[in-house]
């Protein structure tokens, strides 16, 4: 490990994001709020980042096996860089609901431990959505585009941080013009967004703020009503604005570059996604068929779950039973491999779906010799070890987590939902947690702990558990 | 640049390093899928799966869009066949690396209007900068530029040369001339007047050709005449070498065990005596009176036996002796080992290639130590602020020198009062990290 390079990537990494701050001080000017929540923050980190960046030197390039730490260490600074505003503010009094408020930021969940969202600052609001939207596309491919490759590990870093990437497509030769490509759709999609939600109707404050949750399929909204808050054209925009979210952002610029759509219905991926949420949206209509809600909500509960962005315009737990344990499947979905989206991902469930059906062939006729094409590409076995390791350790984070959160003497329900609803970085889940809840009815160990587990849902379980893993650290 | 290359080996690793690091982009085309993967890792670079001369895989690689295609892999017919593709399908510059000869050869071929723009043969390539260190036995490394005026040499300094404890002040002489280097623990530095040299340096000094003997014998060192040379291995590096020593009368001894290629050599070399039996084998090295040669090259195919058999005959009393080395990342060690020089085809191909690329407002490039530094020719621009100034006023970016300045037909080795002037041409001796600076600096603006 080398440890110079690390710290001084760290220190360039906490500069940047307390540049970051700037926004946030702004509207606090505009609305003549209290600043200090901005101004301190801001300070400590340029002051700090700056000086690890000046004195700390360099020893080498990041090489390959150092990316996981470079993130994994990068996402906690960053992380214990964002509580500040909401201490300093007064917004929080603990540690662990500012830990759990920041984390649900950055790690794209949504679930909130902040009770009264109306009386809270506007610009303590914004930052805790700006999280969202940092967050979402990756804090270190940002900051790859901008400064460029970090060495040999730059791949890494990538790799590390960006959902999905068990089987990362180079579609440019330098990771560098990747990360640009990729942050500038994000920021073109976004713009569309602000001001199709202006055009609707919203001023920029909420436009923005929602914009944010939706294209980092965050969840935090400026009101506590959610999405409820606004008509039916807002809802659809969302709607709409969230699948594109959720879908792998290298096929717009591929669209792009070929001028055609084609590129998207070639993808298996995206035909997937585009299945399931359409099967879904149909037979949920038909499960809440005489119940009162419209196709407009029973939409929006789809889409919204799927991409994993958790905003609510419908209490989907007050559901039948049905209804809502079709939200707790469509939770462990979650957007394409390369969207924002979080949870398993639809290319890993079309990858691990085929291989199960290929295994099964295998066991009937041992003798036949099957490979598994996706796209007609083969998928090489390494990747599908890989992809069946990773579901392996979610699905097992998500039942041990499951049996340490109901220590805290809440249901089955509301223990096993607030698990998948972290680990997947959706946000609301059922019962205690469901979608007109919040998170406040845990102490502060447990969230502490749904924290890590949004930190490790969203850095995509390898990242964080590798650098437990002795041999990371070793020289 | 959109760059394709083919073939991940030593040679088209090496290329694609370099050129990654200068911001291009690379498809780097291989057949072998674990090989890609390993190159994934550590370079950032697109890598293309298939064999270099098909169409499909070209097409993966973007040839259309592609500004230069460079095949090199160990096929000849691969990399000409490619190269051709390449060029119908729209690459500006194709460069194939081919293991006949005759390909290279001086008139042997019009190339240019055969579609490939150079084409590049690593024993051709690495015989000529052999040939080179035996014309110039003394140095560890030597290079010419400005039409063979200014030359470059790689001097070690032992413990007991009168050099030893001065201040590079002190060393003035009444030829110019200039230590623009020295390696010191494994290090490259540009010196300062008032440093010393110490026991073990590597010096690079750089004069005019016709002063660099006087120069020699004043930094104490003597050129021994240079006659009988030993050639261990016939393969195609070792005849590559006999046949350019023959054109310049060297008395060449070549030792190669297989009967059959003896007597293909002894088919082609005329001068050259042809020694059949093992060179690993004391006795035969003796007999022969191995031991009276003035260089010994060891040219085989295998690491191992160059490296034995070099420090047998430096045990023998050779002065000189030169191994090639096939795994380039083991020069500096071997050459710690004793044997006084250590040559690698396929870094010298790379640098080739890379010289050829590069080529442009820089008129040459010469790489020493594998890429450590980097010695580059320009023409200095009709203005800017290089332009007439006093060199000790100019406040040069740390990590480079002025090493010569060519003015119509007088060569400087420039001192603090020396200025440049427009269009002349300066041979800039620097280290990685201040090629960016060298070439604002030169920019002109």
């Amino acid at each position: 490990m080398r440890y110079g390079t690390l710290i001084n990537i760290l220190g360039r990494l906490i500069f940047f994001l307390g540049l970051s701050l700037l926004f946030p001080l702004g509207w606090a000017i505009y609305y003549g709020e209290g600043t200090g929540p901005f101004i301190w923050p801001l300070l400590l980190s340029l002051v700090l980042g700056g000086s690890l960046f000046k004195w700390v030197k360099e020893n080498g390039e990041i090489r390959p096996r150092e990316g996981f730490a470079v993130v994994g260490l990068g996402w906690l600074v960053t992380v214990l860089i964002g509580v500040l505003p909401y201490l300093i503010s007064g917004t929080f009094t603990t540690f662990s609901e500012a830990f759990f408020e920041t984390m649900s930021g950055f790690s794209t969940t949504g679930a909130s431990v902040l009770e009264d969202i109306e009386g809270t600052h506007r610009s303590i609001l914004f930052w805790r959505s700006l999280t969202h939207w940092l967050g979402g596309m990756g804090i270190m491919v940002l900051f790859i585009s901008i400064l460029g490759t970090v060495g040999p590990g730059g791949l890494q870093v990538f790799r590390a941080e960006a959902p999905g990437t068990y089987s990362l497509e180079k579609f440019k030769p330098r990771i560098k013009e990747m990360a640009s490509i990729l942050w500038t759709t994000y920021i073109v999609i976004s713009v569309a967004q602000t001001v199709a939600l202006m055009v609707a109707g919203l001023d920029f404050f909420d436009a923005t703020v929602h914009t944010f949750g939706t294209m980092a399929t965050g969840g935090f909204s400026s009101y506590s009503a959610s999405i409820g808050e606004f008509n039916n054209t807002v809802r659809w925009i969302i709607i709409f604005f969230m699948f594109l979210a959720g879908v792998n952002f290298s096929l717009y610029y591929i669209a792009l570059r070929q001028k055609s759509l084609r590129a998207f219905w070639k993808s298996a991926e995206f035909r997937l996604y585009l299945g399931i949420i359409i099967f879904f949206s149909v037979f949920l209509t038909g499960l809440l068929w005489g119940e009162g809600e419209t196709l407009t909500d029973t939409v929006f509960q789809v889409v919204s779950i799927t991409t994993t962005t958790g905003y609510v315009t419908a209490d989907f737990d007050a559901w039948p039973f049905a209804a809502s344990g079709v939200m707790v499947f469509l939770m462990f979905i979650g957007g394409c491999a390369g969207s924002t989206g979080g949870s398993m991902k639809v290319g890993r469930h079309l990858i691990l779906s085929r291989h199960a059906f290929v295994e099964m062939q295998r066991m009937v006729r041992p003798r036949r010799v099957l490979s598994m094409r996706i796209e007609g590409m083969v998928i090489p076995e390494r990747v599908i070890t890989n992809i069946l390791t990773f579901a392996f350790i979610y699905l097992f984070l998500t039942a041990a987590s499951t049996l340490v959160v109901l220590t805290s003497g809440e249901g089955l329900v509301t223990s096993f939902s607030a698990v998948v609803a972290c680990i997947g970085n959706i946000g609301p889940g059922l019962g205690g947690v469901g979608p007109t809840m919040d998170y406040t009815i845990f102490d502060g160990f447990y969230k502490i702990y749904l924290s890590i587990l949004m930190l490790i849902g969203r850095l995509e379980i390898f990242t964080i558990l590798v650098l437990f893993v002795p041999n990371t650290w070793r020289k | 640049m959109h760059i394709i290359i083919i073939g991940a080996g030593k040679v088209g690793y090496s290329l694609a390093e370099k050129l990654s690091r200068e911001q291009h982009d690379i498809f780097l085309v291989d057949q072998n899928e674990e090989r890609l993967e390993t190159v994934q890792e550590n370079l950032d670079i697109s890598t293309v799966l298939g064999p270099g001369g098909n169409l499909y895989t070209l097409k993966e690689a973007g040839v259309a869009k592609a500004d230069l295609l460079l095949a090199v892999t160990d096929a000849e017919e691969v990399n000409i066949l490619a190269c051709l593709l390449g060029r119908q399908m729209g690459v500006n510059r194709t460069v194939a690396r081919v293991s006949s000869p005759e390909y290279v050869e001086n008139g042997s071929l019009e190339i240019s209007n055969f579609g490939i723009d150079l084409m590049i043969n690593p024993e051709l390539v690495t015989a000529e900068s052999i040939l080179k260190l035996i014309r110039v036995p003394e140095a560890l490394n030597v290079e010419y530029f400005a039409n063979r005026r200014v030359q470059l040499l790689e001097l070690s300094v032992d413990e007991n040369s009168p050099i030893v404890g001065q201040t590079l002040f002190d060393l003035d002489f009444d030829h110019t001339y200039l230590i623009v280097a020295i390696m010191r623990n494994g290090e490259i530095v540009i010196p300062h007047g008032k440093d010393r040299i110490e026991p073990d340096d590597l010096i690079f000094v750089m004069a005019k050709t016709e002063d660099m003997l006087a120069v020699e014998e004043f930094l104490g060192k003597e050129r021994k005449k240079v006659k009988d040379i030993a050639i261990l291995g016939g393969g195609k590096l070792g005849y590559q070498l006999a046949r350019i020593l023959e054109k310049r009368d060297y008395n060449i001894k070549l030792i190669e065990s297989q009967i059959s290629r003896c007597q293909w050599l002894s088919e082609r070399l005329d001068k050259t005596q042809i020694i059949i039996g093992d060179g690993t084998d004391l006795n035969l090295l003796e007999s022969e009176d191995i031991a009276n040669s003035d260089i010994f090259a060891a040219m085989t195919g295998d690491d191992k036996a160059n490296i034995l058999v070099s420090l047998l005959a430096k045990h023998l009393g050779v002065p000189r002796t030169i191994s090639q080395l096939r795994r380039s990342d083991y020069v500096p060690l071997v050459e710690k080992l004793g044997i006084d020089v250590a040559v690698s085809p396929r870094m010298l191909t790379a640098g080739a290639i890379m010289k050829y690329i590069r080529r442009g407002k820089i008129l040459s490039v010469t790489f020493l130590e594998g890429d450590r530094a980097e010695l580059l020719e320009l023409i200095a621009p009709s203005q800017g602020r290089i332009i007439n100034t006093p060199l000790k006023n100019l406040k040069l970016p740390r990590g480079m020198i002025i090493g010569a300045i060519c003015r119509g037909d007088e060569v400087i080795v420039p001192g603090g009062n020396d200025i440049i002037g427009p269009g002349d041409l300066i041979i800039v001796f620097a280290l990685p990290k201040a090629i960016s600076q060298v070439e604002k600096l030169f920019d002109g603006r």
